[in-house]
């Protein structure tokens, strides 16, 4: 057998014959990628609320202080505080648009 | 609809019916390339193949067309498949009997428990060129993007891997013939 014929009977040998396409696989990433985006979604729900939470509590507790202290800082560096906002926008959107 | 097509649909409007088309497209080349890694664990395999796939949709927005997309779910599914094996998820040695029994239903069943028994002849990375440039298909720079190894190494791994399965290939002709 020449190292050409060799070759060739090698490729036929290791080459994927049967077709390994069915639906039952497909259904399973299906079904695993719908449980992990649920997660995702209760994860950032929870996380969106808590966050609600102590922000609400803080407000209550010492409302005055901090509204205080947020237009001192405004009035200090309106520009540093604009720019804070819009990068924290942004990096909200670009976490969104990850979207997994 | 081509791949590009398919993957911008996932992105701007996370179509998940392109996404089962992309996983229908690409599931038989990455589950033959984990079976051949795993060395005929098919159940293994289809499992990681799951993963690999679960994987591409979290990093799909990350994918630059500068390779193809089959090869960059090649290189997931290798990635994958070594970070498994690091941490010694499974290492369970398909007997011959098991084999056997995963491949019955398939047509081509004999040469698959043959084709498997070679495998483990061969050195990971070895088996893993091997099937990328035989059995998969793709460019020795494909496979580079893949395993992240030198061009050079990968050349020598293809050529080694390959003398290794003739020399197996000719010494089981020799018993068979050998044998009454």
């Amino acid at each position: 057998m020449t190292a050409h014929n060799s070759n060739d009977s090698l490729e036929q040998l290791l080459s994927y014959n049967t077709r390994l396409v069915d639906d039952d696989f497909t259904h399973r990433v299906q079904a695993q990628l719908a449980r992990h985006r649920g997660r995702r979604r209760r994860i950032l729900t929870a996380g969106g609320i808590c966050s609600a939470a102590v922000a609400g509590v803080l407000l209550v507790v010492n409302g005055h202080k901090i509204g205080g202290s947020i237009m001192q800082a405004v009035n200090q560096s309106p520009y540093l505080v604009t720019l804070g906002i819009v990068a924290l926008c942004a990096v909200t959107l670009w976490s969104w648009q990850k979207r997994v | 609809m081509n791949d590009k097509d398919l993957i911008a649909r996932v992105l701007t409007r996370d179509d998940q019916h392109a996404f089962t088309m992309l996983v229908r497209t690409h599931q038989h080349g990455i589950r033959h390339f984990l079976r051949r890694l795993t060395a005929g664990d098919h159940a293994w395999a289809d499992d990681l193949a799951q993963e690999v796939f679960i994987r591409a949709y979290q990093k799909l927005s990350s994918y630059r067309a500068d390779a193809s997309f089959s090869t960059w779910l090649h290189s997931i599914a290798y990635r994958y498949f070594l970070n498994q094996q690091r941490k010694g998820y499974r290492q369970h040695e398909v007997s011959g009997l098991e084999l056997l029994e995963q491949t019955a239903a398939e047509s081509s069943a004999e040469k698959e428990l043959f084709v498997a028994q070679l495998m483990r002849h061969l050195s990971l990375p070895e088996r893993t060129c091997l099937t990328l440039s035989i059995s998969a298909g793709l460019s020795h720079q494909d496979i580079v993007s893949v395993t992240e190894l030198p061009l050079g190494t990968v050349k020598s791994h293809i050529t080694r891997g390959k003398a290794k399965l003739a020399k197996v290939i000719n010494a089981s002709a020799t018993q068979q013939e050998v044998a009454p």
